[in-house]
């Protein structure tokens, strides 16, 4: 009866988001099921599964009062190194994930696009198909993949791509929705400009809905977080030194986002919003799918325990630059439509007035003055009494594919790297990729750039 | 003499203002939460059979049939108090909902037409003489408005004979309003196609103004939605008092319908309810005398549509006062909104208020003396209709978000061309309706001859 989402963790970045996600997916449904049945808001996410003599048969959600037994992640989990996976076996998650759901190799992809979309992609592409007609068999109603991976890199990029591939033939009216993280400017990865617009051309055909997300943003985030709590001492103990890098703070961050979109699936509200109805209100044209998100309050992304600032200041916050997970100011671009999913206690006559706020100080498109979806859950996230999710479609993101085509040519103009690639693709695809990239910065740029045409009153006829 | 009314309550907005409503029902006609008839309620002489029948068991069903395209709302209900008080075999939910898009809701209902109808004719049969249905939706959302049309345009087909009336709401358009879903021209438009085409009556429900009465009336601090869905529910067991308390007149829909609706396609109604309280609260001190409460009722604030009455005229008002009230005062009130000329009517025909007196259920608390419920035709309803063309023609040049409805293998993009000329056709009709000569509008002779003279 719900509607069930399989996660597809891909490379070392996307299996590590997993993990956290997983981790605040249980805390948050251990604190709503005081009772511990396994309920039909679990069942989004997990299989309840029942081992005896070593068959597990799925326990079906029934009528939503059968007991917990085993609990099974609904994840495909894809990594061409097993470092990672072994790590994530030997955690206290280890046992939520099946182990004939894992498709991995030995030797990794080597930062290589190619290497991962060319060599391992067709390799295990039986394997994998296998894998994800099992998983969806599992489900009753399916109404999405979730893709987690990065794009800098070669597993999550060039595998992801071609996971995404596979799954458009396979099942074309599941919505594929990704989580791609972007390299940052300082990335450690030298070719992953090759490997990101490779990929971004592959996300443009074959994902439904792409939430890009930057890592500078994330630790700048963090940061913000941090600063005033730092001279305090808040309980926060910092064994890292400046230089190294927070992940699992910043994986929390985008966990935070996965479980805020589909929390309206999950919990009931007075306005439900579904993972179709995002696509369908915020991508306007099929090519612009990339969705811009921000939320507030930060403080409940690092769940700590802080006092609850008002509704208002909610939303104002919302629209910063330091709120919003790519390193982009929306608010110097256009917005082409705003979607707001707002959790906990909120009277929704807050939402409206702050929402006529909001619409006086954007930049909205003129055929699209009026382009707001907001949704409401009951049920707030961990810590906070209320928070809010903002995902919109705004121009902004054409100046993170700007920068990432600049590192691209200044690469590509010394055919620098070039070799390793061209072991597995064409050259070819390298033209493609970079000529798509730039459509669809013109695209935006179009968007951005529209004017409302005057009104010209039809000439009368004389009499 | 039974005159039954089924009420179909369809998508997420739909089946949570038909629940506020039973639950409503249920407490004027002392039915417990499980429909049992209470103790205190035995012996009275209101008619419960329009609205429910009775089990085996003696106690009370609603005579409903609960729709939606995905499981949350119907199982919230069934999980709610008051879910022993519905036939279980009347609850139909499907997987996967209609994400917002008309044409999933409306093709989605096409698929499911067989068992959805196989639901439906069994409560009409279960009546002895059914009058008519009774659709309670949204029309921006996508079940709600898709699969609201149709059916609309299935039970016109099934059940020619029958009324069909609907509690649609409309979405918040203000350009200084919230609106919540981006889609919702494309999806309005649509649904008014068929309301227009295949209903009989529409209640007009408008989001605008009720998140304004919401705000500025209601003096409530944080109103939640359901506290809102009690205003509503309010206002359809007011108008559906003289057929749940029969007196000396209107006892049927029919009769209700008749008065207000001059011509077929201008019926589009309005409300206004007063006095606005939620939940029983105690107000300030203030006259509930017949003419004040039918003054109140003519005001812009207490009205639920946020086309403006100060523009256009009335067609028609039905007023239904509730309470201890003198029939002699309902005259000399009618005299003075003549005499004040508060209310301005069409040229063309008759030009009064009508008004029904009805009692209140005596199980009830009420703080007034005196309540009144208005029910008006009004011509100046299309600006509502105005507001959606032109949000519609906003985002249908640039072709947006249409992805989506290309997707459903049945829909024809010219649906939205079909639509909207229905749709320009009725505000035509609405304006023609303001000028003296709306009796020979629509024939071919009279104005064009006129320009090429």
């Amino acid at each position: 009866m719900p509607r069930e989402l399989i996660t597809v963790q891909v490379g070392q970045c996307g299996n590590q988001i997993g993990l956290r996600f997983w981790d605040l997916v249980l805390r948050e449904h251990a604190r709503h099921n005081k009772d511990s049945v396994f309920d039909e808001s679990m069942s989004s996410f997990f299989r309840n599964v029942e081992i005896k003599r070593g068959n597990p048969i799925n326990i079906p959600v029934g009528d939503g009062r059968n007991s917990l037994q085993n609990l099974k992640a609904r994840a495909v989990i894809v990594d061409m190194e097993e470092g990672v996976i072994n790590q994530m076996l030997k955690s206290e998650l280890g046992e939520l994930f099946d182990q004939k759901h894992f498709i991995k190799d030995v030797s990794g992809a080597g930062n290589n696009w190619a290497h991962g979309f060319n060599y391992y992609g067709p390799k295990y592409e039986e394997t994998l198909m296998e894998n994800f007609r099992k998983t969806v068999e599992d489900c009753d109603s399916l109404q999405g993949f979730f893709m987690m991976h990065s794009l800098g890199g070669g597993t999550g990029s060039g595998v992801g791509s071609y996971i995404l591939g596979l799954l458009k033939e396979a099942y074309p009216e599941v919505y594929r929705f990704t989580t791609s993280i972007f390299p940052s400017n300082d990335d450690d990865v030298i070719t992953s400009p090759y490997n990101s617009i490779l990929s971004l051309n592959e996300l443009r055909k074959q994902a439904d809905c792409v939430l890009p997300v930057d890592n500078q943003a994330l630790l700048n985030i963090i940061q913000t977080i941090q600063a005033p709590l730092a001279g305090k001492g808040a309980g926060i103990t910092e064994g890292k030194t400046k230089e190294e890098k927070p992940f699992d703070k910043m994986n929390n961050i985008i966990a935070h986002l996965l479980a805020n979109i589909t929390c309206s699936m999950r919990f009931e509200g007075p306005l439900n919003v579904d993972l179709n109805e995002i696509t369908m209100n915020l991508v306007p044209y099929p090519d612009q799918h990339f969705l811009l998100a921000s939320m507030a309050p930060l403080y409940s992304l690092l769940d700590l325990k802080l006092q609850a600032r008002g509704v208002d200041q909610m939303f104002k916050d919302i629209l910063t630059d330091q709120h919003q997970l790519l390193c982009v100011s929306p608010l110097r671009h256009r917005y082409t439509a705003l979607g707001l999913i707002i959790r906990g206690d909120v009277a929704f006559t807050d939402v409206a007035k702050n929402i006529k706020k909001i619409k006086s100080d954007i930049d909205m498109i003129y055929w699209n003055k009026e382009g707001f979806k907001y949704g409401l859950c009951n049920l707030p996230s961990l810590g906070q009494p209320y928070s809010a999710l903002c995902l919109s479609n705004n121009t902004g993101v054409r100046s993170v594919f700007s920068s990432l085509q600049g590192r691209f040519d200044k690469l590509y103009r010394r055919k620098a790297h070039l070799h390793h690639y061209t072991e597995y693709i064409e050259v070819s695809l390298f033209e493609e990729a970079s000529t798509s990239t730039s459509d669809l910065i013109a695209q935006y740029l179009e968007l951005e750039n529209v004017k409302e045409p005057s009104f010209i009153p039809r000439l009368l006829p004389l009499i | 003499m039974p005159r039954e009314i089924i009420t179909l309550q369809i998508g997420q907005c739909g089946n949570q203002i038909g629940m506020e409503f039973w639950k409503q029902l249920c407490k004027e006609h002392g039915i417990s939460a499980d429909g049992i008839l209470e103790e205190f309620a035995t012996h009275g002489d209101d008619r419960k059979d329009v609205f429910f029948y009775q089990a085996d068991d003696e106690h009370y069903i609603p005579r409903a049939v609960l729709i939606d395209l995905e499981p949350r709302v119907i199982n919230m209900i069934q999980n709610s108090p008051y879910s022993a008080l519905y036939n279980p075999e009347n609850y139909f939910h499907a997987k996967d909902g209609a994400g917002n898009c008309w044409a999933a809701g409306y093709y989605g209902g096409e698929r499911l037409q067989e068992e959805l109808l196989e639901m439906i004719e069994r409560e009409a049969d279960g009546s002895e003489s059914l009058e008519g249905f009774v659709m309670l939706h949204s029309i921006a959302g996508g079940t709600g408005s898709g699969l609201g049309s149709f059916l609309l345009e299935v039970l016109n087909d099934r059940f020619p004979k029958k009324l069909i009336q609907t509690y649609s709401v409309f979405p918040n358009q203000l350009e200084s309003g919230a609106s919540d879903t981006v889609v919702q021209p494309y999806n309005s438009l649509l649904t008014l196609k068929r309301l227009t085409m295949f209903s009989d009556c529409v209640v007009v429900l408008d989001n605008t103004a009720l998140d304004r009465i919401a705000v500025d009336r209601l003096k409530l601090v944080n109103p939640n939605m359901s506290q809102i869905n009690t205003l509503v529910s309010t206002v359809m067991s007011a108008s559906t008092t003289t057929l749940r308390y029969p007196g000396y007149m209107n006892n049927d829909l029919v009769g209700l319908l008749a008065s207000l609706i001059p011509t077929p396609r201008c019926h589009f109604l309005m409300t206004g309810y007063t006095p606005l309280t939620i939940e029983r609260q105690v107000s300030a001190v203030r006259k509930t005398t017949v003419l004040d409460v039918m003054r109140r009722l003519l005001q812009t604030k207490n009205i639920m549509v946020s086309a403006s009455t100060k523009k256009g005229c009335y067609m028609s008002i039905l007023n239904i006062i509730q309470g201890e009230v003198d029939a002699t005062q309902i005259h000399k009130s009618l005299q003075r909104i003549r005499e004040r000329k508060l209310a301005r009517f069409i040229p063309w025909g008759p030009a009064s208020i009508q008004v029904a007196l009805s009692k209140k259920s005596p199980y009830v608390e009420t703080a007034h003396k005196v309540s009144g419920l208005m029910l008006a035709n009004h011509t100046n309803i299309y600006a509502l209709f105005d507001r959606v063309l032109k949000q519609y023609d906003k985002l249908k040049k640039r072709n947006a978000f249409l992805e989506n409805y290309k997707k459903e293998k049945d829909f024809e993009i010219e649906e939205f061309d079909y639509s909207k000329e229905v749709v320009e056709q009725l505000v035509d009709e609405y304006k023609a309706a303001e000028k003296a000569d709306y009796g020979s509008w629509g024939n071919d002779d009279g104005k064009d001859e006129e320009m090429y003279k």
